[in-house]
């Protein structure tokens, strides 16, 4: 289910949806991008829903375009945040490498370790 | 678990890109990708025998072999990428003067009256000032003379030149010396000297009489255009073209006439323009020379323009900061420019002496102590060591919060490799060092440009790329073109 509820009231756009499909990581990154446009506010609800509300900082701010922005937002975010937890370790032994280079055997032991 | 899948992922960032996907790796290396093969990537439903799984592949961020040589080589590009940092500070900025013959509209510097001999850095402070850059590690020291005017106290200049040279002699570092004067008091012996030492002149120019004038005034307040004018031929006849340099200043009087600034530059014999924002310090604000982000961007598009088609009309001229950006993009190199790097280049790239020995992380760092806030001085030549300056909380602080990967937006943006904080700017406008991306001018700019040149490159004009290429190294389109034949 994308979306449990949504409420547009007059200059506010009230997003709400099932916490266990986004990361709290992924909803924090992007409402911090769509500080450029909207105040935003975050709140838990009871039944392990997420509540985000927007708050344009234009009064002739198009409120659907928002709400489509934040879902693709969101969701890119999401990604981004599976991708970063895919990729730490990998990450990790390159800057490693960058600066403290090893033998190419040693890397491959390294990488073996890693179970990557 | 990678392993139990048909390939490996390998570190990117994405960012939409009109109707595509834009990746880019660890090193900058990018690909565009349709949102459907985008799809399949992350669904591990790509055919690791069709076409964009191997260019996914040549990209290092896909493998379906061991990651071991992967890895390795995206060391190796990451390394290289990051080699501005292996040798320290290069850039030593020396203010020998706060005293100025010109008082420009837009001057960050808050220059001082030419009597105002108080304000000149004296013999015992420059003296300090050499020692301390000689204990910088870099192989390489380019000493910049900034004020103020530095032709005012211009013993002073000639005695830093000396000094220096005399400390090379044991030292061997490639010494470079550049004077950044408004060439009003330059005169033929000015000019012997500085032939005779190699060092090469920085100057300013804002565009054509009408608009120079506007900003780039004396102290009386008469234009400086026909004068200067008149010095950087002189200067040119002396040094040579390739030595004399000039920089402008964008402001509301001339942002929607930069085709005329360009115009003047060519006028001038000049083959690069660095198309530069002004910076909110000083008296700019002040005056109210500003615009806002957009308009600024808008008509940067429509310069860039305007330059590459001369470019291809036979005109050789090159925009300095995109050549800069593409440089990132396209090149596995780092590019000296401290303001676009991670970490930033406060202290670690440039450190800026002022006229009583105080040292800054950055000039901008001094026009905010000349504001009244001593957030970024990082101790005194005269009564700290090489060590409490450069190893001090203030340059790590600046250092620590200027890594693009890992401050708030820029850690998942594609566009991270190409592009830097700056957390002097941050902190003025921001109050804050790691600052508030959404509503950074300084980080919508550079996103803007950067999306800018990207659409260029992906468009991939041929023509267009030669003329990018040509900036890059430097080289003729004619050159580029026979390179391009092969």
């Amino acid at each position: 289910m994308k979306e449990k509820n949504k409420l547009k009231e007059e200059k506010k756009l009230i997003i709400k949806f099932d916490a266990s499909l986004y990361d709290k990581v992924a909803v924090l990154k992007t409402c911090y991008i769509f500080q450029d446009r909207c105040h935003t506010k975050t709140e838990t609800e009871k039944n392990s829903s997420i509540k985000v509300i927007l708050t344009p900082k234009k009064e002739s701010a198009d409120l659907q375009q928002i709400e489509n922005q934040f879902w693709d937002e969101l969701i890119d975010q999401q990604v981004r945040y599976e991708n970063d937890n895919l990729f730490s370790d990998i990450r990790r032994l390159i800057v490693e490498q960058a600066f403290r280079p090893v033998s190419f055997a040693d890397l491959k032991n390294k990488i073996k370790k890693h179970a990557i | 678990m990678q392993s139990e899948k048909p390939y490996l992922l390998f570190p990117y960032r994405f960012m939409r890109f009109n109707e595509d996907v834009l990746l880019v790796n660890e090193a900058g290396e990018f690909i565009f990708l349709s949102e459907d093969d985008f799809a399949r990537l992350l669904s591990y439903q790509l055919e690791t025998n069709s076409e964009t799984f191997l260019n996914l592949k040549s990209k290092h961020i896909v493998t379906n072999s061991d990651p071991t040589l992967p890895i390795y080589l995206l060391a190796t590009k990451y390394r290289t990428k990051k080699s501005f940092l292996n040798d320290f500070t290069a850039l030593h900025i020396f203010i020998v003067t706060l005293r100025c013959n010109q008082k420009c509209r837009y001057c960050q510097a808050s220059s001082e009256d030419e009597t105002k001999t108080e304000f000149d850095m004296d013999l015992y402070t420059a003296k300090k000032c050499v020692d301390m850059v000689f204990k910088s590690p870099s192989p390489t020291i380019k000493i910049e003379f900034q004020g103020g005017e530095p032709l005012l106290n211009f013993e002073i200049v000639k005695y830093i030149v000396q000094y220096s040279e005399k400390l090379n002699k044991i030292h061997h570092k490639r010494l470079e010396f550049v004077i950044c004067t408004n060439l009003l008091a330059i005169d033929e012996q000015i000019l012997r000297y500085l032939e005779g030492h190699n060092i090469w002149i920085s100057t300013s120019l804002d565009g054509p009489k009408d608009i120079h004038d506007a900003n780039r005034i004396t102290r009386k307040g008469s234009g400086t255009y026909d004068i200067i004018s008149k010095n950087i031929k002189l200067a040119k006849e002396k040094l040579g073209n390739h030595r004399v340099d000039a920089l402008m200043v964008t402001t509301k009087n001339n942002v929607s006439q930069l085709n005329k600034v360009i115009d003047e530059y060519l006028k001038q014999g000049f083959c690069s323009i660095f198309i530069r924002t002004l910076h909110p310090f000083g008296r700019a604000t002040k005056e109210k020379l500003g615009y806002d982000v957009e308009t600024f961007f808008e008509n940067y598009k429509k310069a860039l323009t305007y330059i590459i088609q001369l470019n291809l009309d036979g005109v050789t001229i090159s925009e300095q900061y995109a050549t800069i950006i593409l440089t990132k993009i396209l090149t596995p190199f780092p590019v000296g420019f401290v303001d676009l790097q991670s970490p930033a280049g406060t202290g670690i790239g440039c450190a800026v002496y002022g006229f009583n020995g105080d040292v800054f992380v950055s000039d901008e760092a001094r026009m905010l102590a000349k504001m009244g806030d001593h957030r970024f001085l990082m101790g005194n030549v005269r009564r700290n060591s090489y060590e409490e300056i450069f190893k001090g909380t203030v340059t790590q602080e600046a250092i620590e919060n200027s890594c693009v990967e890992s401050l708030p937006q820029c850690s998942e943006c594609a566009f991270q490799v190409y592009c830097g904080a700056d957390p002097v700017r941050n902190y003025y406008g921001q109050n804050d060092l790691i600052g508030h991306r959404p509503t950074s001018e300084f980080h919508q700019l550079n996103f803007l440009v950067i999306r800018h040149l990207m659409e260029l490159i992906k468009e991939n004009n041929q023509d267009i790329m030669n003329v990018f290429w040509s900036w890059i190294t430097n080289r003729s389109i004619d050159e580029i073109k026979g390179l391009n034949r092969g």
